[in-house]
């Protein structure tokens, strides 16, 4: 059986056990098993709880909290699974946030929520399907056109709103995007554990996925077999701009009105979860539910650093000593594979 | 001639290569190989893909060390260890990749790693003046040495690397098939470049596929066949039948079993004036059911180009495509594989698979709507049809999870060959389809394809391996300064391996304009 695969000698069984473990390892540090990166999760839990102490760090009412925080940065997390996974990026995606805040808080009064809502969304699927254009059409890296429109997002919700914020009363739009319950559950957890799973049947049960796994795994390859890459690549920006505005929405429905600086400090943490989560930088490979996992990890200790004492600088540093932790993981990986 | 000063004193060669042999474990790659060449003589060396060209350069280089034999340079025995041993003692090689760097002039690359510096600052003058000069030297001299070489054509980069070898006190020059992607005139640029290094006493050996150029440049020329010198002659006293005939060796003629293609049969494929600028001049060709074409030229004679053009992956300028009487043309790749159209890329690993991912995945990505229902991929179906090309191309692999990559070369090129079954093509088209894939899987590869044929596909089979096109070939066109000529052997017994070699080396003038 071995003389099948090329680059494994023939193993003993108590070899074979062996290298099981190192796999499983290696692949915990890559996040590949969702119950292992839950496991992870579980473990900083207790280790926040008894570094804690008895503050009732354990409450129901923390945890839950925790998941309503980090819900935004669940759902922009799993469209960028698919986004890294087609060997593209979006650094933009945070800057759709305000965006869409804007666009709902100001209409909303005049046309009502659900239509509000929809316009929003679909001047946030704007932005990605100009990122996209740009990306396929002339070529540029969607490193460069999303970063440009990082800035050019940025800039124009400060602009045209003057840096004010406007606020939002509805109680509707406020319980279905903010601090509603959906069965007991609170509807932010409702809407990033349900999009993580559609998110994951999509990417791993349907055509659509395969297209965009192809694309980001080889994209010359994929185009001369007649996936259609250049569809994939617009789809997938498009994907996470919606997500973004989807976030902005979200973020409304928490804070009750829309302000400039909404998720200006998301893009870190949206990466980092995706990619703590199992995903390839260099495409190809991806985990919606790993990037699920991931932001949870990331709130946990985000928020167990806040209830320790650090500051928003320190938590800052911590995010980016993470991301970096994530990223040398992942290229290691990618490495191990070439 | 060359090997005697202009006053008839014979002078010592710039290399002899005496005895040498190489062997990789059991395998003896180059057998007793002798070679000479003197100063000022141009010395051709061919023979087919692993005849042991590469092996002696290689040798001769310092990249490898001999098994036994020796190596002679300007007279003197040497013993290199390394590439730089032999740089040392003046032996330069050109390579097919070129070895410049794009983003520096042409006079930081020709100084590289030796500028003319005081101090450790260049003197970017005196570099420019130096380069100018050894360009002029070499009848170069209309290449600006401030100019950075990737702005330069190809074949002014190679004038580039000569001028850079003979600028060291080099005595050999190794030419490593340096015309595949020049034109014509440039080729008789190279070709004066050349001359001018020889009459300055440099020894040039000069590989190519193009026998013909061994009678336009070439003093003397050496055959390879099996790791053997099979021929070795003054070009003036041999001739291209002489060195076919050399190349290929005494090859019985297989017994080619002809398929019988009626007019009736329907066509699948039909091209009609397709132009690629550079590269496709009006090309017609049709392909029928149940027929295979095959596709001979030289390299860098478009044979590529024209598959992927059809497949829509390089935009032609004129012409139209239909596959079975549906007009395809402009289509991208997308649109041209569901309209029908396989294709079997050159390169296995960079255009045929993603390679990190399974078997499976590989085999359904160009069917992936056949595997769905909706947009919901079946997997057990998937899974299903796997196996069976699993079993039916004995594909060697632990199963349709197992990454590509871990599986070996000829059977990553069956699971591209699944793929492309996959989608039950009407029209196959193959590049390279068993290139640099063992016989026993090329076998296999070669068998699928034209039991799939007998079935009523047709073929557009590409090919360097004349054999292998002249055995599953209903006939063949000849790709030619970018377009395809009927080749019609003289007798119908000439179909074969020696014939279409001996005939792709031909002028043109010989065949007429393609009929297809």
């Amino acid at each position: 059986m071995n003389s099948l695969v090329t680059e494994r000698p023939s193993e003993s069984t108590a070899a074979a056990a062996q290298g099981w473990w190192r796999r499983t390892y290696r692949g915990a540090l890559r996040g590949d098993n969702p119950l292992l990166l839950a496991a992870a999760l579980l473990i900083t839990i207790v280790v926040f709880a008894v570094l804690v102490g008895g503050t009732g760090y354990l409450r129901p009412e923390n945890l839950l909290g925790i998941v309503r925080q980090t819900a935004t940065i669940s759902v922009m997390a799993i469209a960028t699974v698919f986004v890294i996974s087609a060997r593209e990026i979006d650094l933009s995606i945070a800057g759709v946030i305000p965006i869409s805040a804007y666009v709902v808080a100001m209409l909303m009064p005049s046309i009502g929520p659900l239509p509000a809502a929809l316009v929003a969304l679909a001047a946030a699927s704007l932005v990605g399907l100009v990122n996209g254009l740009l990306v396929v059409s002339l070529g540029v890296p969607s490193f460069v056109v999303t970063l440009g429109m990082l800035g050019l997002l940025e800039g124009a919700s400060r602009l045209f709103t003057n840096g004010q914020s406007v606020l939002v009363q509805d109680p509707a739009f406020i319980a279905v995007f903010g601090s509603g319950s959906f069965l007991g559950v609170p509807v932010l957890a409702v809407w990033s554990v349900g999009l993580a799973i559609v998110g994951a049947v999509v990417l791993k049960n349907t055509t659509v996925g395969k297209a965009v796994l192809a694309t980001g795994g080889n994209p010359e390859a994929a185009r001369v077999s007649g996936i259609r890459t250049a569809r994939v690549r617009i789809g997938v920006l498009m994907l996470s701009s919606v997500a973004g505005g989807l976030a902005g929405l979200m973020y409304v429905g928490q804070f009750q009105s829309a302000r400039f600086d909404l998720g200006s400090s998301d893009l870190l943490t949206v990466i980092a979860a995706a990619i703590i989560g199992g995903t390839l930088l260099s495409g190809g490979k991806g985990s919606v539910i790993g990037a699920l996992i991931g932001s949870l990890l990331l709130g946990v200790v985000n928020n167990g650093l806040v209830i320790l004492g650090l500051d928003a600088p320190q938590q800052l540093m911590f995010r980016g000593a993470i991301i970096i932790a994530a990223v040398i993981v992942s290229v290691r990986a990618a490495r191990r594979r070439a | 001639m060359p090997t005697q000063m202009p006053d008839g004193a014979p002078v010592t060669p710039v290399l002899e290569v005496v005895d040498l042999t190489k062997s990789f474990g059991q395998v003896t790659v180059l057998r007793d190989a002798c070679l000479t060449v003197g100063a000022g003589e141009i010395h051709g060396l061919v023979g087919h893909n692993g005849a042991g060209k590469s092996t002696l350069v290689r040798l001769v280089q310092g990249v490898e060390r001999p098994t036994s034999g020796h190596i002679n340079i300007g007279g003197e025995r040497v013993d290199f260890k390394r590439p730089d041993d032999a740089h040392a003692v003046g032996v330069r090689m050109v390579f097919q990749e070129l070895s410049l760097f794009p983003d520096l002039t042409v006079a930081d690359n020709i100084f590289i790693h030796a500028e003319i510096a005081r101090a450790g600052v260049i003197r970017g003058s005196r570099q420019h003046e130096e380069a100018a000069h050894l360009l002029g030297r070499i009848g170069a001299g209309h290449i600006d040495p401030r100019v950075l070489v990737g702005d330069l054509g190809i074949a002014d980069q190679q004038m580039v690397e000569v001028a850079k070898a003979i600028r060291y006190e080099s005595r050999l020059l190794i030419l490593d098939e340096p015309t595949g992607s020049l034109s014509k005139s440039e080729i008789g640029d190279l070709y004066a470049v050349m001359r001018r290094a020889a009459a300055e006493g440099l020894g040039i050996v000069f590989i190519t596929h193009h026998l013909n150029e061994l009678f336009e440049i070439c003093d003397s020329v050496t055959v390879l066949r099996d790791g053997r010198v099979a021929l070795q002659t003054k070009t003036a006293e041999t001739t291209l039948d002489a060195i076919v005939e050399a190349i290929v060796g005494d090859v019985p003629t297989q017994d080619v079993k002809r398929r019988t293609v009626s007019a009736l049969n329907d066509v699948r494929l039909r091209v009609t004036g397709l132009s690629v600028p550079g590269k496709l001049d009006a090309v017609d060709v049709a392909v029928r059911s149940g027929e295979v074409v095959g596709i001979a030229g030289l390299a860098g004679s478009g044979r590529s180009t024209l598959l992927k053009s059809i497949l829509g992956e390089i935009r032609a300028v004129s012409g139209t495509i239909e596959v079975s009487g549906r007009r395809v043309t402009g289509g991208a790749p997308g649109k041209t594989v569901s309209d029908g159209i396989a294709y079997i890329p050159e390169n296995r690993k960079t255009q045929g698979l993603v390679l990190d991912h399974s078997v499976l995945a590989n085999t359904t990505l160009s069917s992936l709507a056949a595997f769905a229902r909706w947009i919901f991929f079946r997997a057990r179906l998937a899974e299903n049809a796997t196996r069976g090309f699993i079993n039916r191309l004995e594909i060697k692999a632990l199963g349709p999870e197992q990454p590509v990559t871990e599986l070996s070369g000829g059977n990553q090129q069956k699971v591209v060959l699944a793929k492309a079954l996959a989608t039950q093509p009407r029209v196959m088209l193959l590049d390279e389809p068993t290139r640099g894939v063992d016989i026993g899987a090329a076998a296999k590869i070669t068998s699928a394809v034209l039991d799939e044929v007998e079935r009523g596909m047709g073929a557009l089979w590409v090919s360097s391996d004349l054999d292998e096109l002249v055995r599953v070939s209903d006939r063949v066109l000849l790709l030619r300064d970018g377009s395809l000529h009927e080749w019609r052997p003289s007798s119908p017994d000439r179909f074969s391996q020696r014939a279409l070699l001996a005939d792709l080396q031909r002028p043109i003038a010989h065949e007429n304009g393609v009929s297809a």
